[in-house]
């Protein structure tokens, strides 16, 4: 629900014919380059399972696998497990690192992941699900669970407000940023884009987004891409495999296709990830304490369950399953861990944003208190 | 005329699909032409010049396929044992009726006036001796009578289980199944609902038929249904029991209703002998009510908003943008927000809103 605030905003942001910035400081961290790696994902419609990856840090650029068929389970969990030496690595997850996230690193040790919207965040509660218990993937099969279970918590951690280590990129613009147009049209990542970094005046730059917006960003593409080129390289591949033919020339004109849908996802995570970059906005000074309690959330929902699951001696370990905890406590335990940290939020964010102050004294969440020779907000 | 009659086919075999098409900007007058005469937007649109958006994978089709299939594959095995184990059905249920067409998958109804004889049969056997009837009835076909404008309606629904009362008389249950993957407290809000209002709609219709056929004394329809989806990553059902459709089939009942009052005002009585190009005709040029909700559906959504921006209706700006202005332009708006001096009361308040004071 918009506040009357923000459609004045919007009002402000149309008549100037751009984007705005939506507060004075940047609620969120954004690490450098080194520190934050961008994850694109495609997958086969009706399948729940990634049919490719792309991932890698903006300066390194992306690393693109695929699989000819996104149905054939076995393919995939062997891409899902090229794509967790690279994540767990990255996260610095307990057994798959040289340099293991310790208990309290500093704010500036936040290691981030990238995606572009929350369709390809909820791709992070498929592979919990499809590898975080798995009983198949041979020798990858630890790997394959690492995974899930690592995919799990970032997920899980996506719902507690202020967290850090997860970022949607359309998210995080949309949190940014007044755009000019409808909500609806504001949730797709490349029209976002066009919108802040297309030349010219409005009506340059309406055009801009409305191309943008033709190009589908979620994980799942488009209907007539499937119908048009994909489905006869698939079915083609399928059947010389299953006449034992050689099917490497269809094999490799599958991830052709796949690549270029992947990249173009990546790349747009990589230009949300510049743009917020290059904002001249600082970044709040509360948010250090968010990454502090990231840290916490890290190391006490996750990394410390990972050493515990590689050490017998510490008996078995608890793996949170991806749909519910079955434990009333434990549950009834995060739910006041994600109400503090919402109660907690603005108050952290608040005193270093004046823009911030003003929406909360709006909404009736803050007031100034005015005395002789006083002033306290 | 083959081409009337085709069009006539078609759009009884579609009900539910139109229906929930109408049922996404209500308002909307060309949207109400598609919905009565079958016209497709997608069509409508490529007359118009514009390219459709919305469409579906031959993947997506396939995996709905296979995952039906394998629902009701050996007598309903895999569905029947998810029903048992989240209580639809009782333990030692037995019997399964497939009442789907040989060209969706069946293996014994050639045509559609079979599957309504068979399915008005089973609930007849069924009313009058309760313990002969198939625990699962897969596809039964039923029909909506006609309207004053709405053509008659073929609705048919995924799956009916069967139980009995506690006071014996049969009871009969609605499933609606879906390849959406079942993730919990995840899972898509927009996909439960549109599962939810899908199946309310089928509970409806059900009932109609029931009555129908004198049958309402002896045949319960179960206020809730269920919802068949998939265990994400795989093919295995994912049972959500005792979906309350109370709301869902009043929505429905409701919405044909006034679909149909709707219909009335605005559909002239010569559209059904029109030809597919008169009735596109009809659709491009009935007034619209541009909304957010048609950009999920409607692909002649940027005709609308290029008229929408072209008359500075604050309706480019969002739906609670135009909740606020009312009538008010976009640029008169920005004006007041600048201070200009506002001409009445509507104006002075909205000022006061947007710039406080």
């Amino acid at each position: 629900m918009n506040s009357v605030r923000s459609i004045a905003e919007k009002l402000r942001a149309w008549e100037a014919g751009r984007p705005l910035p939506r507060y004075d400081t940047i609620h969120h961290a954004v690490m450098p380059p080194e520190q934050t790696l961008l994850v694109a994902f495609v997958r086969m419609a009706g399948e729940s399972r990634p049919w490719g990856v792309a991932w890698g840090t903006v300066d390194a650029g992306p690393r693109i696998e695929s699989v000819p068929d996104g149905r054939m389970r076995d393919d995939v969990a062997g891409l899902a497990a090229v794509f967790a030496e690279d994540l767990l690595e990255h996260m610095r997850v307990h057994n798959w690192t040289f340099d293991p996230a310790p208990g309290k690193p500093e704010p500036g040790e936040l290691r981030q992941v990238w995606l572009p919207n929350g369709q390809h965040v909820a791709m992070l509660h498929q592979l919990s699900y499809a590898y975080s218990q798995t009983k198949f993937g041979g020798e990858n099969q630890e790997i394959l669970r690492a995974l899930g279970r690592l995919a799990g918590w970032m997920f899980r951690d996506t719902s507690r407000i202020g967290s850090q280590h997860v970022v949607s990129a359309s998210g995080i613009l949309s949190d940014s940023y007044i755009f000019p147009a409808q909500e609806a049209r504001t949730a797709h990542l490349g029209y976002q884009l066009a919108w802040l970094t297309a030349a010219g005046d409005r009506d340059a730059r309406v055009a801009a987004a409305t191309a943008a917006e033709g190009l589908p960003v979620s994980p799942t593409m488009d209907p007539s891409l499937e119908r048009d080129t994909l489905t006869a390289l698939v079915e083609e591949w399928q059947a010389r495999r299953r006449a034992g033919d050689d099917n490497a020339q269809h094999a490799s004109m599958i991830p052709d296709v796949l690549t270029t849908e992947l990249e173009r996802r990546w790349d747009l995570t990589a230009l949300a990830y510049r743009v917020m970059a290059d904002d001249e906005r600082p970044v709040n000074a509360g948010v250090s304490d968010l990454i502090s309690q990231a840290h916490a959330e890290f190391w006490f929902q996750h990394q410390r369950i990972e050493l515990r699951h590689n050490d017998p001696s510490q008996g078995p370990a608890f793996v949170a399953h991806p749909e519910t905890d079955f434990h009333g406590s434990a549950a009834a335990s995060r739910y006041l861990v994600h109400a503090a940290a919402d109660e907690a939020y603005v108050g952290y964010l608040v005193h270093s944003d004046p823009a911030l102050f003003a929406e909360a004294r709006d909404d009736g969440r803050a007031f100034d208190a005015r005395g002789p020779g006083a002033t306290t907000s | 005329m083959a081409e009337v009659d085709e069009i006539r086919q078609e759009a009884r075999r579609n009900t539910r699909g139109r229906f929930e098409q109408w049922a996404k900007n209500p308002t909307c007058e060309a949207n109400t032409l598609s919905a009565v005469h079958n016209i497709r937007l997608d069509k409508a649109a490529e007359a118009a010049g514009i390219d459709a958006t919305f469409g579906q994978s031959p993947f997506a089709i396939t995996r709905g396929n296979r995952f039906e299939a394998g629902l009701f594959f050996e007598e309903a095995a895999r569905l029947r044992s998810a029903l048992e184990r989240k209580g639809v059905l009782p333990e030692d249920s037995a019997g399964f009726l497939d009442l789907r067409l040989k060209m969706n998958g069946g293996t014994r109804i050639p045509s559609i006036d079979e599957a309504l004889r068979e399915t008005a049969a089973c609930l007849q056997r069924i009313a009058a001796n309760p313990s002969s009837g198939e625990s699962i009835v897969g596809a039964p076909m039923i029909k909506i009578p006609k309207g004053v404008i709405l053509p008659e309606a073929l609705l048919i629904i995924d799956v009916v289980a069967v139980t009995a009362t506690v006071d014996g008389r049969p009871r009969l249950t609605v499933g609606e199944i879906k390849v959406f993957s079942d993730r919990g407290g995840h899972t898509g809000p927009e996909q439960l609902a549109s599962a939810r209002a899908q199946a309310g709609i089928y509970r409806h219709a059900l009932q109609l038929s029931v009555a129908a056929l004198g049958l309402s004394d002896e045949v319960d329809v179960a206020a809730d249904g269920f919802l068949v989806f998939t265990w994400p990553g795989s093919n295995s059902p994912s049972i959500r029991a005792n979906e309350d459709l109370t709301y869902q089939a009043i929505r429905a009942e409701r919405g044909f209703e006034r679909l149909e009052e709707v219909a009335q005002s605005i559909v002239r009585m010569d559209d059904f002998a029109a030809d597919n190009p008169t009735l596109i005709r009809r659709v491009l040029e009935a007034p619209t009510d541009y909304c957010e909700a048609c950009l999920s559906f409607c692909d002649l959504a940027p005709r609308c908003h290029a008229r929408a921006v072209s008359i500075d209706d604050p309706i480019v700006l969002g739906d609670e943008v135009r909740r606020l202005l009312g009538d008010t332009t976009v640029t008169r708006a920005i004006e007041l927000l600048n201070g200009a001096k506002p001409t009445d009361e509507r104006e002075q308040d909205l000022q006061r809103q947007m710039v406080g004071g």
